[in-house]
């Protein structure tokens, strides 16, 4: 129990410091790496200590950035795979190899073979039962006994055959081996099951689980009640399981990083198309002009949606193919005609048009003169566009059009406790406060940021 | 004047060329894409000519669709004519040789037909409208009568406590969905769960509505109605409370630091002449241009609060199609949703030329 | 102009302060001056001086937050502006002191007709009836030069040039004959071209009504010179020197009116030369100087200027000078 507080509270505090103080140092010097001028213009530094001093929106976004850091490293804190399994010697860390796994691109797999962990078989580890061995050894003695049993009925059956003959049918010589198989499987088996009672008996293997040791595709199957089950202290089932079994927690903290994550790369991938776009237009002018932003309203009256979850229905999409849709039909929209109007409005400006006439390439202009000022959209657009794309993830998932079955999801969760809504009232409850939270802290942080950038007073006259 | 009005014009004529362009593109994605319609249709088809050889019927096994459902998107989708052809024929510019040759497609008013619904679906779709535009009419008026004077009254409090607290209120109405609020409401205020079931859980009506109504119970109906209009209403509200009342809120700031606003005190105005004629007239102008943009809203519902409530509008209408893959169905309602949105864009600039005397569209 | 005149309008000790993110911003601080009867009365100084915050304290139209009156008193025909309750303020506002602003683009509301927006004031202090006013109003368009005035009072702002706009909110502040007429840059925002009919404009409009003095702010000394009977220099929130315009050009006393002066071109001189400025940049306002605030940027600066600030004192008669090189002890 206090390992379990200690390691909470550490995950806590190495989160915060990685948020707080690593990783800014990184992006600055990664910055620096790739030639920009990582310190920020006096008016910059103005709205920056402006923010600041908005003390919701900053420590929302302290906070919310902080639970994001910490969900990258989920697998190593809410996770049935366990961070150190060690067996007679044998040891492995199952939870960070799954961690590297979920590395995109990367192609790591990771899997833990039963029989190298006293369990026969050859499937993966049942860690929980490995778990209640290493913690009670005399378990493992009924089950030595069932494997003896079954080694004796296969030796018995095995006996009362006769070696056949060479010239004997295909038919037989099958059965017999078949039955020899048999035999020496659940002889090994056996053999295998004394070893394990020797090695946990002697105390020669453990095992340190994740503070939560759940996955989001397992199932609570050490629940005496059947799904959905409503949340339970003693059985340490804090927020109860969904209709099919699952831990809601689990599918809770693992569902905010999807949404999170999903969110960030929409508005990310999207505004950088939408800053292009509008940049072009804006810069250009003309007909490009015209023409583009005709496309634009063309494309933005295209009820979205609706469109998608049609496309789902079709192709059912995975996470990028999700994130590429809501980025071609919607995202990189909004912000084009904000970045047109900031780069109309800083090239008709003298020194652009100085620096124009003086020969200074078009690339160079937009880079250096122009483009900075379209940060100012970008950054206030981005909050309430990640709140609108959270959504969007959620009401997809709610209507069952968005990311494939069995990926842990706020929206499937609340589809559920619509199902259930007259017993199961947890099940809305849970991701409700889990969204409406996110969400909020999320609009704190864009009204700070917009509040910081805009500062609007009522400056009263009578 | 006379410039507007053409300029209206040109606008109404680039409805038709937009409207090409989008549904080509949509109907071009339903034949090519796959697990498409058409996709589906040839797997079926495959399997019935197999089907046929082995001597079974035309009905196709568990998950797909039957054969006459296969014959309606042939038919629909003009399967053996080239997507622009086929395209044409929908649009009803190309004779169509299912219907012996004639034209007939969405240009005159041909939707096709359901086979879900045995009816066309130009007239489901209609059908569903009533429920829609109820919905979405008064949450749309109740919406305005809300955050109109909230929006004012922050403006004129801002930075006090009043405006703090409002602020929370409305940043949460911005951060719950419409629909996770109905369930929400409807999780509290419809179930026994809290000791408070005192709304029904759905329905736009109870079933035995039209028959009280022949018996002329009408004041049980008004209270019925009233009931199952509750939940979905706030949720549909919610949808524009937020956004709407901050844009009152800091539409009317910005007017009020304006230096007309200055001029008009030095003329010796009251302060209430300046607020409420000078500065709200100005400000009112970007709540009436958003008119255009809630038309969609009002025709099409929206299928998460619809399908919460189980609101048979619209956007369940929508929903169902999709879930039975009524594709024909789909398309008439991303056609109607596209024409709403562009007849919405224009709605808004003849707003805003109509409140705005410095607009003048050339 | 006998020194037995009363003045129209005193302003003592003026002192308008901004609260500009936690810092105090002292756009004007201890401003006096006067304005006798039937006098124009100029205040020049570069922009960011405080002129146009001094103007609108006389109205009292300081925005609050984030700018308040602290301190100082402004009697206007005897009474004290600053002691009047807001209804009384109201009624002298636009009536009796009113104020024509620098940007004749923003200064009117684009959503009412030019006729609505002069009406409106009309009606509001004479309280006669609407076709009165109306008549009042086209009248008045005619006065300042927009022909066919009946027809463009239902002419919305957008419709008229600034030129025709400034015109037009000359028309709104002298329709009820005010005793003071504020005018905050008038003729800044126009074309040269039309300057100098608007300035022509105002002081025909004053012989026209009934003899209005006039407060005319500018950063432009020639325009002083042209229309000017007395003018204060002002420069970082105080008055530096306050004189006849004569004696002014001729012979100015304050290091930063010799400065302005210089700069201005000389018809005498033929060929347009660069003019040449005052180096060096007004001083933030949130961080002034203790001493003298034109010390920075002063050519006779010495030790004391830095260290003390000198007093605004009357070096000659009608002649007030804020410099230590004009006191007793002088340069010493
Ligand atoms: N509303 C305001 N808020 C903050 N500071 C102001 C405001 N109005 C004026 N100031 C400050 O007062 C100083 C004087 O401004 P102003 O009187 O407008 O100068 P000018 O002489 O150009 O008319 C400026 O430095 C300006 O920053
Ligand atoms: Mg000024």
């Amino acid at each position: 129990m206090i390992w379990k507080i200690i390691y909470l509270v550490l995950v806590f505090v190495l989160g915060w410091l990685l948020t707080k103080f690593i990783l800014p140092w990184m992006i600055v010097r990664i910055g620096r790496l790739l030639g920009f001028r990582m310190r920020p213009t006096p008016i910059t530094a103005r709205r920056l200590a402006r923010f600041r001093s908005i003390k919701r929106g900053y420590w929302s976004f302290v906070g919310i950035s902080t639970l994001f850091v910490i969900s990258m490293f989920l697998e190593l804190i809410v996770n049935e795979k366990p961070l150190i399994i060690s067996y007679d010697g044998r040891v492995a860390v199952p939870a960070l190899n799954d961690w590297a796994s979920k590395i995109p691109f990367l192609g790591i797999s990771s899997f833990e073979k039963k029989e190298d962990f006293g369990q026969p078989g050859g499937s993966e580890v049942d860690y929980h039962l490995f778990q209640e061995i290493v913690e009670n050894p005399g378990l493992i003695s009924t089950e030595l006994q069932a494997a003896k049993k079954k080694m004796d009925r296969a030796e018995r059956s095995f006996k009362k055959l006769k070696e056949p003959a060479p010239d004997a049918t295909e038919r037989k010589k099958k059965r017999f081996a078949t039955r020899k198989a048999m035999y020496e499987r659940s002889k090994a088996q056996y053999a295998g099951l004394q070893d394990a009672e020797a090695v946990f008996g002697a105390g020669r293997a453990w095992i340190l689980p994740t503070l939560y040791p759940w996955s989001a595709k397992s199932h609570r199957e050490d629940l005496k009640a059947n799904p959905p089950n409503s949340p339970t202290l003693e059985e340490k089932c804090f927020l109860g399981t969904t209709t099919g079994g699952r831990d809601v927690l689990v599918q809770l903290v693992y569902g905010f990083r999807i949404s999170i994550a999903f969110a960030l790369l929409v508005a990310a991938v999207g505004y950088f198309i939408g800053v292009l776009v509008g940049g072009m237009q804006g810069y250009y002018g003309g007909w490009i002009d015209i023409a583009s932003q005709r496309i634009v309203e063309i494309w933005g009256s295209i009820p979205f949606l609706f469109t998608i979850m049609i496309l789902a229905a079709m192709i059912q999409p995975g996470f990028w193919m999700l994130v590429i849709l809501l980025v071609v039909l919607r995202s990189w929209l909004g912000i084009t005609f904000y970045v047109r109007g900031e780069f109309y409005r800083e090239k008709s400006k003298d020194y652009v048009q100085a620096a124009i006439a003086s020969g200074v390439s078009d690339w160079k202009i937009i880079t250096k003169h122009i483009l900075p000022n379209s940060i100012v959209p970008v950054v206030t657009f981005a909050p309430f566009g990640i709140v609108a794309y959270i959504s969007s993830l959620v009401s997809l998932d709610y209507l069952g059009f968005g990311l494939p079955p069995g990926t842990p999801s706020w929206g499937d969760l609340l589809k559920q406790g619509l199902e259930n809504v007259q017993h199961h009232p947890y099940l809305i409850i849970t991701p409700v406060v889990a969204l409406a939270a996110t969400l909020f802290a999320v609009v704190m942080i864009g009204e700070a940021v917009r509040e910081a950038f805009d500062p609007k007073v009522f400056s009263r006259l009578r | 004047m006379h410039g507007m009005t053409s300029y209206f014009i040109r606008r109404l004529m680039l409805v038709p060329v937009t409207f090409i362009i989008i549904t080509f593109m949509i109907y071009a994605v339903f034949r090519m894409a796959p697990g498409g319609p058409i996709e589906q249709a040839r797997v079926q088809m495959l399997k019935a000519a197999a089907g046929e050889a082995g001597g079974g019927g035309g009905e196709s096994g568990g998950t797909g669709m039957t054969e006459e459902e296969r014959k309606s998107l042939e038919e629909y989708y003009q399967l053996d004519k080239p997507i622009p052809i086929g395209y044409l024929v929908w649009l009803g510019f190309w004779p169509n040789s299912h219907k012996g040759g004639k034209l007939s497609g969405v240009f005159w008013g041909d939707f096709g037909y359901s086979n879900e619904h045995s009816a066309p679906v130009l007239d489901t779709i209609i059908s569903k409208f009533p429920v829609s535009i109820y919905f979405g009419l008064i949450g749309y008026i109740a919406s305005w009568l809300v955050c109109i004077p909230l929006g004012i009254f922050k403006a004129l409090k801002h930075r006090t406590h009043f405006d703090t607290l409002t602020s929370i209120v409305v940043f949460l109405g911005y951060s719950v969905p419409g629909f996770v609020a109905a369930l929400v409401l409807m999780l509290t205020f419809g179930t026994n769960n809290f000791g408070m079931d005192w709304f029904p859980l759905g329905g736009f009506r109870s079933e035995n509505w039209n028959v009280m109504w022949d018996q002329g119970e009408f004041w049980w109906c008004i209270k019925d109605q009233v009931h199952h209009t509750f939940i979905p209403l706030i949720a549909y509200m919610m949808a524009s409370f937020a956004t709407m009342t901050i844009l009152m809120k800091n539409s009317l700031l910005d007017n009020l630091g304006a230096d007309y606003v200055r001029t008009a005190f030095a003329k010796g105005l009251p302060e209430r002449r300046v607020i409420f004629i000078h500065a709200l007239r100005n400000s009112l102008i970007p709540i009436c241009v958003g008119i255009g943009g809630a038309i969609g809203l009002l025709f099409a519902g929206s299928f998460l609060i619809e399908k919460t409530c189980t609101i048979d509008g619209m956007g369940l209408l929508g929903y169902t199609s999709l879930l039975k893959r009524d594709y024909p169905v789909l398309l008439g309602i991303l056609t109607f949703g596209i024409v709403l949105r562009l007849l919405g864009n224009i709605l808004s600039d003849i707003v805003l030329a109509l409140v705005d005397p410095r607009v003048r569209f050339q | 102009m006998t020194e037995k005149q009363k003045p129209l309008l005193q302003v003592r000790d003026l002192r308008t302060y901004f609260n500009v993110e936690g810092q105090t911003a002292k756009a004007v601080d201890g401003v006096s001056f006067d304005i006798r009867e039937n006098e124009v009365f100029g205040l020049v100084g570069e922009s960011g001086s405080g002129k146009s915050v001094t103007a609108l304290s006389v109205l009292r139209l300081i925005p609050n937050p984030p700018g308040d009156i602290v301190g100082g008193a402004i009697h206007f025909r005897g009474e004290s502006l600053l002691d009047l309750p807001w209804a009384e303020m109201r009624k002298i506002r636009g009536n009796r002191i009113s104020m024509i602003f620098q940007e004749p683009m923003t200064a009117l509301n684009p959503v009412f007709t030019i006729g609505f927006q002069l009406i409106e004031g009309i009606r509001l202090h004479t309280g006669c009836s609407k076709d009165e006013a109306e008549v009042k109003a086209a009248e008045m368009l005619d006065l300042v030069g927009i022909p066919d005035g009946l027809r463009r009072l239902s002419d919305y702002p957008h419709q008229f040039s600034g030129g025709m706009r400034q015109r037009a909110m000359i028309a709104m502040a002298l329709s009820l004959t005010p005793n003071l007429l504020i005018a905050d840059e008038p003729t800044t925002a126009l074309d040269v071209t039309i300057q100098s009919q608007i300035l022509e404009l105002m002081l025909e409009m004053r012989t026209k009504t009934d003899g209005a003095s006039i407060l005319l702010i500018t950063h432009d000394l020639a325009v002083v010179a042209e229309t000017c009977q007395r003018v204060a220099v002002m420069y970082g929130g105080k008055i530096q020197e306050i004189s006849e315009v004569i004696p002014l050009f001729e012979d100015p006393k304050h290091p930063y009116t010799q400065g302005l002066l210089k700069s201005l071109p000389r018809p005498d001189q033929g060929k347009v030369r660069r003019l040449p400025t005052i180096p060096g940049i007004v001083p933030s306002i949130l961080h002034m100087p203790p001493g003298c605030k034109f010390a920075d940027r002063c050519p006779e600066r010495f030790e004391r200027c830095d260290r003390e600030e000198p007093e605004l004192r009357e070096i000659e008669p009608g002649r007030f000078c804020r410099c230590h090189l004009h006191d007793e002890e002088g340069r010493s």
